[in-house]
């Protein structure tokens, strides 16, 4: 198994909660609370969940565009997470992002080319034409008319926007590149063009990417593995087609249940799950489990204990106390229960 | 910027990168009352600057034989005295050059460092939250104070060691553009970290801390000119309030001599002589001319600067 070149370490990523006159630190909202995982090189791994689940605050803590709270973040062989200001932007160029909102992402004051030139300015120490000559080459490999160079970001459509980040985060020759919600903004006629834009690109320079996404179609198009993600943790982390599939987790497979099929035929025997009650408050998560508030399957022991995420099949991890006994090897009654499962989503 | 040869052949030359202040220009033409105003501010500085070159009347001596001086006052304007005589006997017209010279240059130069003053302070509160609570309460503070005794005090402090130094008018000139701008950078300051809280949120900000622009460069690149719309219609206003302020410490005595003219004193004079309405009219023609071409100029640069509203 090749070396992974991001690999997160129990990140957590905590904002503190101030209150009163005295602006006291009464309490934290655990956006991000324990989350491991890695990638490999060439590899992308799917983080999906719903709205606020610290998706993406993992996408930032991991770049260090937030200061994690603890944890380790070794991205290529440094661990970002506690480097100096200086090493950090050295480091910088190797790990990139493409925003969510194409059109906040962009300054609307600088040009096309003074935007994607950006990282060439403060990483190297070219010469103006070479330095346009990299722009005019980025421009190309996006699918960007040269003719556009000095136009402003509200010229243009949100396609062609998200395109011009995709640009700005390549212009350096990052080896990884967190995709925070890349199609989110889009039409879905658009979506399909960016997200096969990335995979080109991934194709072209061997690129590492962590797509951020709640889009779980989309996901499954462009990810080899996914990470579901359920208020600061990760609930499950599966290969695509093994999840897709079969989800394990109880949560896994009330969101996989959602996703719409097309097949209408298919449409009218689909079963969902749906979730009762809210999203506790990660400011106060429950005790135990953070799903056991809403799980179907909630027993005694979900409420004290929290599940910590382990490999229950080959390269599946859970983070549930249902599949601790098969892990522990007993036998019987996990198996029946398995098969339970299969009915009911099906 | 760069030249063309720098991009590949099959790029025209309109394609190769354009200047940022000529796209500016283009645009700023493009508004009418901007022109309109840069055209009387430009007429207004040729005629404080180059008309006493023409107009050579003498406008701070008073004549010193007293009969002449006596039927020289208070005239109507006629072929030697374009625009009358004050209450002493000097042309209006040559004084209203001189003032004019004086009131522009400290309205100018005062309202400069006011919003540089106002401008820094406010980037610095706005993005650095550490020194957000020290700057903005010394803010409070000088808002707090009474500006115009401060400014007195400033003026009668100060002034005799800047006059000895730099001379009598330069001296004044000098204690006033300080005394002005030191007192009026606060609203600036107030509006600019406003600006600055929100567009720091903004995910371009972010975007270029993931590339790795460090902090003085994202200021001055990505926020400086995203805040720039305010920090002109307040630049404006600073040059009228600049003019009138001086006016109001040159007539409390702590600014220039009496004798010598600025837009304000002039006003102030008039004011005491009220039989001849129209000696008011010229000075406060001027300043009201001044300050509606700043604020159209500065209507128009605020356009002009912004590439949404350019070329539309």
């Amino acid at each position: 198994m090749p070396e992974p070149l991001v690999k997160v370490d129990d990140l957590k990523m905590h904002f503190p909660i101030y209150t009163g006159v005295f602006r006291r630190h009464t309490g934290d909202v655990k956006a991000v609370d324990g989350v491991s995982f890695s990638i490999l090189p060439g590899e992308t791994l799917g983080l999906v969940g719903e709205s606020g689940c610290g998706k993406s605050t993992v996408g930032r803590a991991l770049l260090r565009l937030y200061e994690p709270t603890a944890g380790r973040v070794v991205i290529d062989g440094d661990d970002v997470a506690s480097l100096g200001p200086e090493a950090l932007r050295k480091k910088r160029p190797t790990m990139q992002m493409v925003f969510q909102d194409p059109q906040a992402s962009l300054n609307p004051r600088m040009t096309l080319a003074r935007i994607i030139g950006e990282p060439l300015d403060e990483h190297t120490d070219w010469p103006k034409a070479k330095k346009l000559e990299r722009v005019y080459e980025l421009m190309d490999q996006v699918g960007l008319n040269r003719r556009f160079a000095n136009r402003y970001p509200h010229e243009f459509s949100g396609g062609q926007r998200q395109r011009i980040g995709i640009a700005r985060a390549l212009a350096l020759n990052p080896k990884f590149i967190v995709c925070d919600e890349p199609i989110a903004a889009l039409d879905v006629s658009i979506q399909a063009q960016v997200v096969n834009l990335l995979e080109d690109l991934q194709e072209k320079f061997g690129l590492t990417y962590l797509f951020i996404s709640h889009d779980l179609s989309m996901v499954r198009h462009i990810a080899d593995r996914v990470a579901v993600m359920y208020l600061g943790r990760i609930a499950e982390l599966s290969p695509r087609d093994a999840l897709y599939a079969r989800p394990l987790h109880p949560y896994a497979e009330a969101l996989l249940s959602a996703v719409n099929e097309p097949d209408p035929v298919l449409a009218q025997n689909r079963k969902r799950i749906i979730l009762k009650g809210d999203v506790p408050s990660p400011a106060n998560p429950p005790q135990g489990c953070n799903f056991c508030t809403r799980c179907p399957k909630v027993f005694d022991r979900c409420r004290v204990e929290k599940p910590q995420l382990q490999e229950v099949e080959p390269g599946r991890f859970v983070a549930c106390h249902l599949f601790d006994n098969t892990a522990a090897g007993s036998t019987g009654a996990p198996e029946a229960f398995e098969r339970n499962q299969q009915g009911v989503t099906q | 910027m760069t030249d063309a040869t720098a991009a590949p052949a099959i790029l025209d030359r309109e394609d190769a990168p354009r200047s940022l202040w000529r796209d500016v220009w283009d645009q700023f033409r493009m508004h009418r009352g901007a022109t309109i105003g840069l055209w009387v501010l430009a007429s207004l500085l040729i005629f404080v600057l180059i008309g006493p070159l023409f107009w050579t009347a003498e406008p701070i001596k008073v004549n010193p034989n007293t009969a002449e001086m006596f039927k020289s006052r208070n005239l109507s304007p006629s072929w030697s005295n374009p625009l009358g005589t004050d209450q002493v006997g000097r042309d209006i017209m040559a004084r209203l050059m001189l003032g004019g010279k004086v009131s522009l240059a400290v309205g100018f130069v005062a309202m400069a460092v006011a919003v540089f003053l106002g401008t820094l302070i406010g980037l610095l509160s706005g993005y650095f939250r550490r020194l957000d609570g020290a700057l903005m309460r010394l803010t409070d503070l000088f808002l707090s104070l009474p500006l115009l005794p401060l400014i007195l005090v400033l003026t009668f402090l100060y002034g005799p060691a800047l006059k000895e130094a730099f001379g009598p008018n330069l001296g004044t000139f000098f204690i006033l553009i300080m005394a002005i701008g030191l007192t009026s950078w606060m609203h600036v300051a107030r509006i600019v970290r406003g600006q600055v809280l929100a567009v720091k949120e903004r995910e371009f900000v972010l975007a270029a801390r993931s590339i790795g622009t460090p902090a003085r460069r994202i200021i001055s690149r990505h926020i400086l000119p995203n805040v720039l719309a305010p920090v002109m219609v307040a630049a404006a206003l600073g040059v009228a309030n600049a003019i009138i302020t001086e006016s109001v410490v040159s007539f409390l005595g702590q600014g220039f001599q009496s004798d010598f003219s600025t837009w304000g004193s002039m006003l102030n004079s008039a004011y005491y002589n009220q039989t001849y309405p129209m000696q008011m009219v010229w000075p406060g023609l001027a300043i009201s001319l001044t300050v509606l071409s700043v604020n159209y100029v500065g209507d128009g640069l605020r356009d002009a600067l912004d590439p949404r509203i350019r070329g539309r």
